[in-house]
């Protein structure tokens, strides 16, 4: 399409739009505009408007009595049961009690086949294109070089970084599109692989600057959003110090025969266009006692999850025992996932 | 695809009307449209200019990747250091202490 005609296109949408753009345009929510959406709304037959109509004037979740929120759950879990011709169901689980989860990686062991990629695809029901949604990258990076002069300064490890009393460098070197890297085995003889998530900080500043509190963290440390309740303002993005976040640029793709039925309100539920998603920690499964898709289906067991508060979990002992790295200059996140070597 | 979801990919997040998905849109557009204002103002000027871009955005892939990759670079260039016996210590007490204080 030529750039004019585009043009034209949108300013046709934008021109064809209902009074309830108009309203919303004139910036003012008013009795007046929510009598324009109550007309339109209750003038449409269908189920789904209806349904629509309630989560529409929904409170915020986590302002909702045990019963509004039984009642959100089921509204959406009949809609979700229709467009995607199966049963679906939306769980409400809230935090388990004595639990803070945390994640820590091995980065030694990452071979960067990206299946922990495609897991979280496939159980957190991501857009499968335009756009093709992916919470987790996994960056490959050239290896470094060892450069003598360092010696007395740490010494070299696999990855071409320098460990030792003052630390870590990376000397790897990111490739422009590196993010889709294809190779056609891995791991490379030159490469290393470091995967990116949501690290669920403690002092999250996403959570700071959203405008109506749509995004929180829960008790067990999870940073979680109502999608709901997201306005798409991108404030959260432009506050993450890790580009964890990911926002539906359009309306999202995902096949029903695809799509994972077991869902969370506050995790893998269906989201839509103009609102921001990220890694919960699949909190559909781990507040029932399960791994995470990512650790589940990790081939070299790089990816470890557990409970912060028990001595006894793994992440606890690597916390104890391993080389676990922190940024050299501290963001005053308290991350909870870590990255560490033997 | 059809004509109709092309036309659609042309807007961004303000969505056009007549299903009951967009009536989200529409609450959110709203809201939106205050908060950019504010960030603009508010906030320095790469945030505002991450904030502000949702506006204009046409291809949902390319604006994906617009807002992925260039935190590629920014993590990598990132360095990390290996935390002493102490710091882990003093991480994990920091974040058993917050716990018991949430939870009152
Ligand atoms: S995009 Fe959504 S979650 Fe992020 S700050 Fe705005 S309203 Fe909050
Ligand atoms: S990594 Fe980013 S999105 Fe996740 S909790 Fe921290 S600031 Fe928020």
């Amino acid at each position: 399409m030529k750039r004019e005609d585009k043009k034209t296109t949108i300013e046709k949408n934008i021109e064809g739009s209902t009074r309830r753009d108009f309203l919303k345009k004139t910036g003012s929510l008013s009795v007046a505009g929510l009598a324009g959406v109550a007309t339109l709304m209750t003038g449409t037959k269908d189920a789904q408007a209806r349904v629509t109509w309630a989560e529409w004037f929904q409170t915020n979740y986590r302002l909702m009595t045990e019963e509004e929120k039984r009642e959100a759950i089921e509204r959406l879990e009949k809609r979700y049961s229709e467009e995607y011709g199966k049963k679906v169901t939306v769980d409400g689980r809230p935090a388990q009690k004595n639990v803070l989860f945390g994640y820590a990686l091995n980065i030694q062991k990452c071979i960067g086949c990206r299946r922990c990629v495609k897991a979280c695809v496939k159980e957190n029901n991501q857009s499968r294109h335009d756009p093709e949604i992916e919470w987790i990258r996994v960056i490959r990076m050239e290896k470094g070089k060892f450069s003598a002069e360092d010696m007395d300064k740490g010494y070299p490890s696999d990855y071409g970084i320098q460990v030792g009393g003052n630390a870590y460098k990376n000397a790897g070197v990111v490739l422009e599109g590196q993010h889709y890297y294809q190779p056609e085995r891995v791991p490379e003889k030159d490469a290393f692989y470091f995967p990116i998530q949501c690290m669920q900080c403690e002092k999250p500043p996403c959570v700071k600057v959203c405008p109506v509190r749509t995004t929180y963290r829960e008790p067990d440390g999870i940073v979680v959003i109502d999608y709901n309740w997201c306005i798409g303002c991108r404030m959260c993005m432009g506050a993450c110090p890790y580009w964890a976040r990911r926002f539906n640029w359009g309306e999202p793709n995902l096949p029903k025969e695809e799509m994972n039925p077991d869902t969370h309100y506050l995790g893998n539920r269906p989201r839509m266009k103009g609102v921001v998603e990220k890694c919960t920690f699949c909190l559909q499964r781990t507040r029932k006692g399960r791994y995470t898709a990512c650790v589940e289906v990790c081939p070299v067991g790089a990816r470890k999850f557990g409970n912060l508060l028990d001595p006894e979990s793994e992440v606890r002992r690597i916390l104890e025992r391993k080389r676990v790295f922190r940024l050299r200059v501290d963001l005053n996140t308290f991350p909870k996932f870590f990255y560490f070597i033997d | 695809m059809g004509e109709e979801s092309k036309k659609e990919l042309t807007l961004s997040v303000s969505a056009p009307s007549g299903t009951s998905k967009e009536d989200h849109a529409s609450r959110r557009t709203f809201i939106k449209n205050l908060a950019i204002a504010g960030a603009v103002i508010g906030t320095n000027a790469l945030v505002a200019k991450k904030v502000a871009s949702v506006v204009l955005e046409k291809d949902p892939q390319r604006a994906y990747l617009e807002d992925v990759l260039p935190g590629d670079r920014v993590m990598m260039a990132r360095e990390y250091v290996v935390m002493t016996d102490e710091e882990k210590k003093r991480l994990v007490k920091t974040l058993i202490e917050n716990y018991k204080k949430r939870l009152g």
